[in-house]
């Protein structure tokens, strides 16, 4: 079995779950980095126990699928997040004007 | 003449938008908090957590086959329909739907690896942190969005 560079595989993969999530990835980073993280680690973990004959191709596939899916699971929490910061700015910015443009219109409409 | 026209009508139509965005009160980007998904999430977590910690005591033994199993992975579809209807049935809810999809593969993966049979502690080990970080991932996201609701 060829060696793994983990580093590398960690520096790969944060590079490219970066791209996406540049606009978010101040509050992403640390979530994204530390699944990165765990995923790196599960290989290494799937690796050890091929060189000891402890599991075969079949199951290191589901390893890697309920890494992955986790993984998944993760991502979809730090979009969800951002929406909701997205969702609480547009609202404090309309609460922001809600006063004046009702008083103004003499409506309340905001 | 035409510019003139467009600068005076830009107001009005900048106007007529925010009334339209705002009409309902505050803007709603995603699904509410829902209670029943956040039970049935942390009581789902705790059944895997019980199932990782006990299995990884009996392996070596017979106690440890799937057959002997088949309660856990019952109910843990059964919590699993009962999320996916919750989820189906609120509205902007795609991400946690996304979420509980995933978490269904994860469970039929794990229901695969232990009718293979868990030979080490370490097989178990592997399993852990993506469960681990998966209920977290999901808790998360349902505290934000009780957050969300009490600002609103």
């Amino acid at each position: 079995m060829a060696e793994l560079d983990f580093g590398k595989l960690v520096k790969d993969m944060t590079g490219a779950i970066k791209g996406p999530l540049i606009d978010h990835w101040k509050e992403a980073k640390p979530y994204a980095e530390k699944e990165v993280k765990s995923f790196a680690d599960n290989i290494k973990l799937i690796a050890k126990l091929k060189l000891a004959g402890k599991i075969n191709e079949e199951q290191a596939k589901l390893y890697i699928d309920i890494q992955k899916n986790s993984m998944r699971i993760v991502l979809l929490t730090i979009q969800g997040l951002g929406i909701l910061a997205v969702e609480s700015a547009i609202n404090a910015a309309i609460d922001i004007i809600k006063g004046t443009v009702n008083t103004a219109l003499g409506w309340s409409i905001l | 003449m035409r510019q003139l026209i467009l600068s005076r009508k830009i107001p009005f139509l900048l106007g007529i938008l925010i009334v339209i965005l705002t009409s309902c009160g505050h803007i709603r980007l995603i699904s509410d908090y829902d209670e029943i998904t956040d039970k049935t999430v942390t009581a789902l977590q705790e059944k895997v957590s019980t199932f990782l910690v006990k299995i990884e005591s009996e392996i070596g033994t017979d106690e440890s086959k799937y057959e002997n199993y088949k309660q856990f992975y019952l109910d843990a579809k059964v919590d699993l329909n009962t999320l996916k209807v919750r989820a189906d049935a609120i509205e902007k809810n795609k991400i946690v739907q996304d979420q509980i999809t995933a978490l269904t593969s994860m469970i039929d993966s794990l229901e695969k690896l232990h009718k293979i049979g868990f030979a080490s502690t370490e097989q178990i080990e592997a399993l852990k942190q993506p469960f681990n970080s998966a209920f977290t991932a999901i808790i998360k996201l349902q505290m934000g969005l009780k957050r969300g609701e009490k600002s609103n």
